[in-house]
């Protein structure tokens, strides 16, 4: 085997879902069998996917290791590698260079309430964890699930809604912008929603993920809820290649988001220059 | 008066009236045989524009981004000026809001004829009626003209610019020392193929550091088509076709903007001669359209009109 | 190991034989600029001042294929590039560039895994020092690491002390290198030569700089910053001539069902090199990205990897067309804030 660290490993991509107009979510077997039977990754890690002839590109391992034998990411399309994978069809060959990056503090959740906060694609990392949670059940506390989108037809993950909700000890809470015809949930931002929800913080964890703009909202209102920085967890998104530290790209500061993240603590992200 | 002092009153005017907000020009640089472009915003600040034959810069390069900020005066040589006239023509820049301060010396310094110093031991560099006196601990040595200036000066004729609102220096039409096109005559004696190695061994050499791209005042695209990255249109690598197809690519880019400055030569850490190409190309821009880069305000600008009648050849 | 000494005629000779064994690179004068090539190719030059071009593309090519691909039908099949499977010499490197070899070094396998094709040259090559008599104005390796007198990464050095040269080995590998029969061992008189040349280099360069401190208290937000920003031009020359810049980019190379992947240079003084797809850029301006430059070199480098990031060899203040200084800047950085009266500033 390669031990070139930027030569990929090749999988097949085994089902496509279509999420909304411009998301979809791969599910990809590694060729290789010894390779796929020895795969394992932490909620958070990171993966590089390559469409052959157009490149390679970030995307978060959005499944979980409890459920082994593929990977899933959810893909936005945005440009060129993007849209190349929304072209592919099952069956296609695609390049994994993966596990990357670090992971969740998952071991230091346990026992704790866990508020899961996301806004559109966001969701994705945060669904690794979810989860992994879930297949844990026992070990963590209540499972509180936000997940807010611009309009219903742009909230991912559809078909786990059910799953989630009856899950035991598991809420699911979820919101778009506008009123829509036939919505019967809430209406509103993701921040303002959580205000109005007010998460108990005494022995619990927040992880969110989304625009910047949310995150910025929900940073600012957890802290006002009594979420102290170390309770708080988000993950990361910068411009990247190597993805293992060496192109040089994704540093802020002496940090390099590909590998010292992309999972940090909002009391790590405060020491960090403002730029992200 | 010097001109550094008359350029100094100039700018102290043209800040103290608000006539510009900035003046751009040339202060000392980190040792005495370099000067760094700088960004005189006060009357005070004026006492540090310097003029001597380190001045090397093109500043108009900073013009299309300057002016967003309010209007601006910049230091421009005679060749220089033509890059403003260009820049214009195409729209990149308004006439009114750039003072013209054309400067006419008497040449600027080429780092090779340094050679022989050493560097860290010279304590000023200026002109002499004859050429440019290096000084040193050992006292004055006079590089002669012919080997202390840049080839561009030594072919210029100091004629009229096509604007200017000041005017510093000896304006007087002078006999250019050296024919401007010499090296295009001895390229020209090359058979096709052996211009194809030429160029071949000295694009090998590039590594796509841009200097020479964003040295250039006629290379203004906010994003050059090398850089695209959404839809590729040039490849990164730095392999024989690649470099070729960016250099040629370039090259029309700027057909009739290429002033002959030699910045982009200048800026170029690998050597590459990449004036011979814009002066090749200048000279097919003449013969094509009959127009010279940056001579006047009224020929049409050659990348941005078309004509029925544009003549169509394939040049070698 | 005692000293030895090799007369200048007999350099060739020497080079010739080591390349018999392996491929042997050293300075040659190429339009102008000083790069190391294979023995043979160009006239050597070994007097030329201060640096010669970085060894960086020797180790990360400007351009590097990482591997080939191939479709057929939906399938794909990859083809990796070989690694690098022979023996090198390089000759004549500067204290500068071999010292920078050892940040590269930490940069390439801090993290696992290791960038094996880096590491599969680096491993393969062995480098010959040729120490500085006449330093270049831009240099300033004794302010960062007392590189002249204390080598690093260098399997062997030589000082040019007139009409021979002065040789120490520092590796075992170097040790055998000088124990070849051009090489006698040193007289007292070709030590004094040699402590008279480093005398004289020493002479025209600062003293240690105290910058592993200092970086702690730079000033982010320093006005230098949008000063160096308004006459930066973006280009890449500080960095694609820096010995320590190992930035690059991957890129694919496609011709219908085939093609490769590979990667080149990169610099975080482009624009692109952080922007992300939404538009958003966490370095937008000049003002972000020269200060990224100063700031890793000098302040990162050292939290991360516990050594500087620059070696002091000046190729970025000579090379740069508008005079961007780094050693000036730094200076200015490291200029101790004006004493403030009855503040308390921790
Ligand atoms: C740790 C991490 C996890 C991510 N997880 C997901 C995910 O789960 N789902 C998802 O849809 N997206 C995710 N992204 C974003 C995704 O990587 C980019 O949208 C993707 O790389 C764009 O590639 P492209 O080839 O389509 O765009 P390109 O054609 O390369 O470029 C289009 C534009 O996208 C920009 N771009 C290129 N690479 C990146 C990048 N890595 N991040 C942001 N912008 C980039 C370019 O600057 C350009 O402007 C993640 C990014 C990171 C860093
Ligand atoms: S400046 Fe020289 S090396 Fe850099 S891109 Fe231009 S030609 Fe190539
Ligand atoms: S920095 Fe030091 S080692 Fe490097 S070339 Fe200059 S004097 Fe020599
Ligand atoms: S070489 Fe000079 S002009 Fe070019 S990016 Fe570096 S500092 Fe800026
Ligand atoms: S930053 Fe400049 S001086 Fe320092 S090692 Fe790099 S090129 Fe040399
Ligand atoms: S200075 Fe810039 S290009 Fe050089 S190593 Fe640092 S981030 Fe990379
Ligand atoms: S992606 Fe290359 S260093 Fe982080």
């Amino acid at each position: 085997m390669s031990n070139n660290p930027y030569v990929p490993q090749l999988a097949v991509i085994e089902k496509i879902t279509e999420e909304t107009w411009d998301t979809k979510t791969f599910r990809a077997v590694f060729v290789d069998e010894e390779f796929r039977n020895n795969f394992t990754y932490k909620p958070g890690q990171f993966q590089e996917v390559s469409v052959f002839g157009t490149g390679e590109a970030t995307f978060c391992l959005t499944s979980t290791a409890t459920r082994p034998g593929y990977i899933e990411f959810s893909v936005k399309r945005f440009g060129c590698v993007t849209k190349a994978l929304h072209g592919l069809s099952e069956g296609a060959t695609v390049g994994v260079r993966a596990p990357l990056g670090n992971c969740f503090p998952y071991e230091s959740f346990k026992g704790k309430d866990l508020w899961f906060i996301g806004g559109g694609i966001g969701m994705a990392p945060l669904r690794s964890l979810l989860n992994f949670c879930l297949d844990n059940r026992d070990d963590y506390g209540t499972v509180n699930i936000i997940y807010g989108a611009r309009s219903a037809g742009d909230l991912c993950f559809k078909s786990e809604f059910d799953e989630w909700k009856n899950s035991p000890n598991t809420n699911l809470y979820l919101t778009i912008d506008r009123e829509e015809e036939g919505w019967t949930e809430n209406v509103g931002f993701v921040p303002s929603y959580l205000m109005d929800l007010k998460p108990n913080p005494e022995g619990a964890i927040a992880i969110t993920c989304g625009p910047p703009i949310m995150i910025k909202f929900v940073l600012k209102n957890l802290n006002e809820l009594g979420f102290t920085d170390e309770q708080i967890y988000t993950t990361l998104e910068m411009r990247m290649k190597c993805g293992i530290g060496k192109c040089g790209r994704c540093n802020i500061g002496q940090y390099y988001v590909c590998t010292d993240g992309p999972v940090f603590s909002n009391a790590q992200l405060k020491g960090l220059p403002l730029e992200y | 008066m010097s001109m550094e002092q008359e350029l100094r009153e100039k700018a102290k005017e043209l800040l103290s009236s608000g006539k510009v907000k900035v003046v751009i020009g040339y202060g000392e640089g980190s040792i005495p045989i370099k000067s760094t472009p700088i960004f005189v915003k006060t009357p005070e600040q004026a006492d540090c524009l310097v003029l001597n034959p380190t001045c090397t810069n093109n500043l108009t390069v900073y013009l299309p981004q300057a002016v967003k900020s309010g209007p601006v005066a910049v230091v421009a040589k005679p060749c220089e000026v033509k890059n403003i006239v260009e820049l214009v023509k195409e729209n990149q820049i308004k006439r009114e809001d750039v003072t013209v301060i054309a400067v006419s010396t008497p040449g600027i310094l080429n780092d090779a004829a340094l050679a022989e110093f050493d560097l860290l031991d010279v304590k000023k560099i200026s002109w002499k009626a004859d050429g440019v006196a290096v000084t040193t601990s050992q006292g004055d040595t006079v590089i002669p003209r012919d080997a202390a200036f840049q080839k561009k000066c030594l072919s210029c004729t100091a004629a009229q610019p096509a604007i200017a609102d000041i005017k510093i220096g000896d304006w007087a039409e002078r006999a250019p020392l050296q024919d401007k096109f010499a090296d295009v005559e001895e390229y020209e004696k090359l058979s096709a193929e052996e211009k194809r190695a030429f160029w071949a061994g000295q694009f090998s050499k590039c590594i796509r550091c841009y200097a020479c791209r964003q040295a250039c005042p006629g290379c203004y695209c906010n994003e050059c088509f090398v850089d695209k990255n959404g839809q590729i249109w040039a490849s990164k690598d730095t392999g024989a076709e690649s470099n070729w197809f960016f250099h040629m690519t370039r090259m029309m880019h700027t057909a009739g903007r290429c002033t002959g400055c030699g910045e982009c030569e200048r800026a170029c850490p690998m050597g590459i001669p990449l004036s011979l190409m814009g002066k090749k190309m200048s000279l097919l821009v003449k013969e094509l359209f009959g127009t010279q880069p940056g001579e006047s305000m009224e020929d049409a600008p050659v990348f941005g009109c078309y004509q029925t009648n544009d003549p169509d050849p394939c040049p070698e | 190991m005692e000293a030895k000494v090799i007369a200048k005629q007999d350099i060739s000779a020497w080079l010739s034989s080591l390349a018999e064994k392996m491929e042997v690179l050293a300075p040659v004068e190429d339009g102008g600029v000083i790069r190391y090539r294979p023995l043979g190719e160009g006239e050597m030059n070994l007097n030329f001042s201060g640096p010669a071009k970085s060894l960086r593309d020797h180790f990360t090519p400007e351009t590097e294929t990482l591997f080939r691909y191939k479709y057929e039908g939906l399938k794909a099949e990859l083809e990796e590039s070989p690694a690098e499977e022979h023996d090198r010499l390089i000759f004549g490197v500067r204290a500068c560039d071999a010292a920078a070899l050892k940040y590269v070094d930490a940069v390439y396998s801090m993290v696992e895994p290791r960038d094996e094709p880096y590491f599969a040259r680096r491993e393969r090559t062995t480098i010959v020092g040729l120490f500085c008599n006449n330093p270049a104005w831009s240099c300033f390796c004794t302010e960062v690491g007392n590189f002249l007198t204390n080598p690093q990464e260098m399997d062997a050095g030589l000082t040019d002390i007139g009409d021979k040269y002065y040789a120490e080995a520092y590796t075992a590998k170097g040790e055998e290198l000088l124990s070849a029969a051009q090489f006698e061992p040193a007289g007292a008189e070709d030590a004094a030569a040699v402590e008279k040349v480093k005398q004289k280099a020493l002479s025209r360069l600062p003293a240690k700089g105290a910058h592993e401190e200092a970086c702690l208290s730079y000033n982010w937000d320093s006005p230098i910053f949008p000063e160096l920003a308004e006459k930066c031009l973006g280009c890449g020359v500080c960095a694609y001539s820096c010995p320590t810049c190992h930035c690059f980019d991957i890129q694919e190379c496609a011709q219908g069902k085939k093609g490769s992947r590979f990667r080149c240079w990169d610099t975080c003084q482009f624009e692109k090199f952080t922007l992300m797809g939404h538009g958003h850029n966490p370095r937008p301006s000049k003002k972000e990205r020269t200060r990224q430059r100063v700031f890793h070199k000098f302040k990162y480098s050292i939290e991360r990897y516990k050594m500087l990031g620059c070696v002091g060899c000046g190729r970025c203040i000579s090379a740069c067309p508008v005079n961007i200084d780094i050693h000036a800047v730094v200076a200015e950085l490291e200029k101790p804030a004006p004493a403030s009266e009855g503040v308390n500033n921790e």
